[in-house]
């Protein structure tokens, strides 16, 4: 059965490796990496479970997993850039720029030998992946669905989106 | 492309307004446009004495705001602010 606390999961690993005595640059890095996880886990659940089912018991599991494993990125993070030009609710729209900012930050942190973090940074970030993801746990089903359409199609049915969130 | 100056201009006093009485000083230290990815990613230095959970409740509405700032023209670019954070004893 898949694990369904990835996100909380990697959240209290990133708190926990910042926290750390010995939250030297390389821990610091690897806590920005389990976070940026963290809220890359709690989109593909959503959208998984909002498009495949909630019930391990009762869904597909091979598509529950293809769903979630197939959420690209970079799309989803271009699409959740487009969220705020459509009228979802606070809590999608607030999703986008921590998103945008905590991928960004990954990939220094992951590939760049002169990025240079501070405790305090790192938890600045930590404090918005929690508050991204408490967020996204609010959000009604019916938006869910809106959110996993924007963020999974991306051709010019894409457009449609819009549409469909204003009837 | 890149930003007018009179928008650069107005973009510390919109960020200071986002980050409210958990900032004292904003300093724009860079801001990059990306025509491929359709980002604006600006670099901003913070002065504060507030708790990363108040400086990350303060950062949500810097996008919008910032997006506002920016206008119509640059509505098709998506603003990545990137803070970076002196704790200024004195202030």
């Amino acid at each position: 059965m898949p694990n369904e606390k990835l996100s909380s999961g990697s959240i209290e690993t990133a708190e926990y490796l910042a926290a750390s005595l010995a939250s030297n640059e390389a821990t610091l890095r690897r806590a920005i990496s389990s976070r940026n996880c963290s809220v890359f886990h709690a989109p593909e659940k959503l959208v998984a479970d909002s498009l495949v089912g909630e019930d391990p018991n009762s869904r597909p599991k091979k598509a529950w997993i293809e769903v979630y494993r197939g959420l690209n990125h970079n799309t989803c993070r271009t699409a959740c850039s487009n969220a705020n030009s459509i009228n979802f609710p606070e809590e999608i729209r607030q999703f986008s720029p921590a998103l945008a900012l905590l991928q960004k930050e990954c990939h220094k942190a992951d590939s760049d030998p002169e990025y240079s973090l501070r405790i305090e940074y790192t938890e600045f970030l930590i404090a918005l992946a929690k508050k991204s993801l408490n967020g996204l746990k609010v959000v009604k089903d019916r938006d869910q669905k809106a959110f996993s359409a924007l963020v999974l199609i991306t051709g010019p049915g894409q457009r449609l989106q819009e549409i469909w969130r204003a009837e | 492309m890149v930003i007018e100056d009179q928008l650069k201009d107005n973009l510390p006093e919109t960020i200071r307004d986002g980050f409210g009485n958990t900032a004292s000083k904003v300093k724009i230290g860079s801001i990059d446009v990306d025509e491929v990815l359709m980002e604006i990613q600006i670099f901003v230095g913070i002065e504060t004495k507030a708790t990363p959970e108040a400086l990350a409740n303060k950062y949500y509405s810097l996008t919008g705001r910032v997006q506002d700032t920016l206008g119509s023209k640059w509505k098709r670019y998506f603003p990545i602010i990137t803070p970076r954070f002196n704790r200024n004893q004195h202030a």
